[in-house]
């Protein structure tokens, strides 16, 4: 056990904890779907205590923190739903996939909360691209600025043709390029969609006798480890060697979930709805049934 | 939704803008605008055939490679070949092409880049049920949304198209100069829309359903909306 908890990305102390809440030493199995949920990405286990700081109530907050995404009420019955979200890692290792797929998560979060997207924006940090003045530190980026500037073409891309592909347009965005980001660049997507409060669905899943069904692409042997090996831990030389950690994006897969969710939806066809995410089953049946009152 | 003059929409797994393009017919009183699924045969009586942008079968292999074989697009081309009326926009015009309802065939744009921006086009030809209402020579601003737009033929279809005038838009500046510097994806003389012989079929890259309306950053694309409108309802 004691390789395996590092290859999955746990610390030691992380795996010393497993085993006091066991009581025992934990199996393989258990190990894994630690790892997934005490993931910086699925756990914000480092940046909770700054989101937390952030404001999250208000007479027109239809939905807080918690859920696939926030829901403010604009009026006439209207709700939108929004979502922002970093895939830093899963870009400086793959950027266009890495970008790609960061889109396509926040997208999801959004339908799955009954809400149609209707559009992008995304805030990005990079290292220099261009030469700087001598003596501010711009060569020595991490590199040099052919990645930078590889990151930079391969993250716009990838954020512009998943958009394009669902038929979601980016409508607006920001980006830095300094130094300090050459050896972690930082891709945040957000996405916006419209809702009627009527239906608004969540991922609180209760009921005896209900289905439990899992429909969407198909899982594929990418993105395996996506959220405990590459989220979670520094980059060094082995960047190459992680690719294969992220996801590959099918956005016209997403685009016939999106059209069947919101179909099935309006038809009451779902108790709850929930989006996969990284970890996959592992996460998404355990905060359903969680939030249904069942753990 | 209750005017007399029926245009049928398609839509294909992948189609992105049927909403967009329903949307904009709804504005004018006299269409009547409806979905047909790629999977069914019956057009039901249209005057107009529209096949919308997107990524019909998420265009993997090749834009509007697949959708050709699609159910619904043997009946449009039984459409076409009786004289009805077909527009295709952007996807629909890259799926028209695979279909050899029109001339010519797509390739990456030039410089392999996604664009999307305000682009001038210069009315080529008055004399098409799509463009009646607008003036020869005419300069009007659409939305130009792909990444697969830089339309090109072989020597015969170019002698054709060029003996039969069958460019109806082509790409220029905001003076109606079509020059290279104003050709955003480096189609082939500048070709941003043309018909087909029987002229009854027209392909354009730009998207003319999302400038219909002052709020959404023009009007420019209601004369070709207009001239179909104004088409059928003349035939009686």
């Amino acid at each position: 056990m004691a390789e395996l908890y590092a290859e999955l990305g746990l610390t030691q102390d992380e795996y010393q904890k497993i085993r006091e809440i066991q009581g025992r030493e934990p199996s393989h199995v258990e190990l894994a779907v630690y790892s997934l949920m005490w993931s910086e990405h699925c756990g914000y286990k480092h940046s909770r205590p700054f989101l937390k700081r952030l404001p999250t109530a208000g007479e027109r907050v239809l939905q807080g923190p918690g859920e696939n995404a926030g829901i403010v009420d604009i009026g006439g019955g209207l709700a939108v739903a929004m979502k922002v979200e970093s895939h830093n890692h899963p870009s400086a290792v793959e950027p266009y996939q890495g970008a790609a797929t960061g889109v396509g998560g926040i997208l999801r979060d959004i339908f799955t909360m009954g809400a149609r997207p209707i559009c992008s924006l995304d805030s990005l940090r990079f290292g220099e691209i261009a030469p700087l003045p001598a003596g501010r530190g711009g060569e020595a980026a991490l590199g040099g600025l052919e990645r930078q500037r590889y990151l930079f073409e391969n993250v716009v891309a990838g954020i512009g043709g998943y958009g394009n592909c669902m038929g979601i347009p980016t409508v607006g965005g920001e980006v830095y390029f300094e130094g300090a980001y050459s050896g972690n660049c930082l891709v945040n997507a957000m996405a916006v969609g419209l809702v009627r409060h009527e239906h608004i669905v969540r991922s609180k899943a209760a009921g005896v006798g209900n289905h439990v069904v899992l429909f969407g692409s198909k899982t594929g042997r990418d993105g395996i480890g996506g959220a405990s090996v590459l989220a979670s831990q520094e980059f060094d030389e082995t960047l190459e060697e992680k690719r294969p950690s992220v996801q590959v994006g099918d956005p016209f897969t997403e685009k016939k979930l999106l059209e069947v969710s919101l179909e099935l939806l309006k038809a009451g066809k779902f108790v709850a709805l929930q989006d996969l995410g990284a970890a996959g089953i592992t996460s998404s049946s355990s905060e359903m049934a969680a939030k249904g009152g069942w753990a | 939704m209750s005017g007399r003059v029926r245009f049928g929409v398609v839509v294909f797994p992948g189609s992105n803008c049927e909403y967009d393009a329903v949307h904009a017919l709804g504005t004018f009183p006299a269409a009547h605008p409806y979905y047909l699924w790629h999977k069914d045969h019956d057009l039901q009586d249209p005057d107009v055939v529209v096949l919308p942008g997107g990524f019909s079968y998420g265009d993997y292999l090749r834009t509007g490679a697949i959708a050709r074989f699609s159910p619904m697009m043997g009946e449009v081309a039984a459409f076409a070949a009786g004289g009805g009326l077909v527009l295709g926009i952007c996807n629909g015009f890259q799926i028209l092409t695979e279909a050899h309802l029109l001339h010519g065939a797509m390739l990456r744009n030039r410089g392999l880049k996604f664009i999307c921006h305000a682009q001038h086009l210069r009315v080529e030809r008055t004399d098409t049920p799509f463009t009646r209402r607008f003036e020869q020579g005419q300069v009007i601003q659409v939305p130009v949304n792909h990444n697969e737009g830089s339309w090109t033929a072989g020597a015969e279809s170019l002698q054709r198209i060029e003996d039969e005038r069958l460019v109806v838009f082509r790409y220029c500046d905001a003076e109606g100069n079509v020059t290279d510097a104003a050709n955003p994806n480096g189609a082939v003389d500048n070709v941003a829309g043309l018909v087909h012989e029987g002229g009854n079929v027209l392909g354009m890259m730009p998207h003319p359903e999302r400038v219909c309306e002052a709020i959404l950053g023009g009007t420019d694309g209601r004369a070709l909306f207009g001239s179909l409108i104004d088409t059928v309802l003349e035939r009686g």
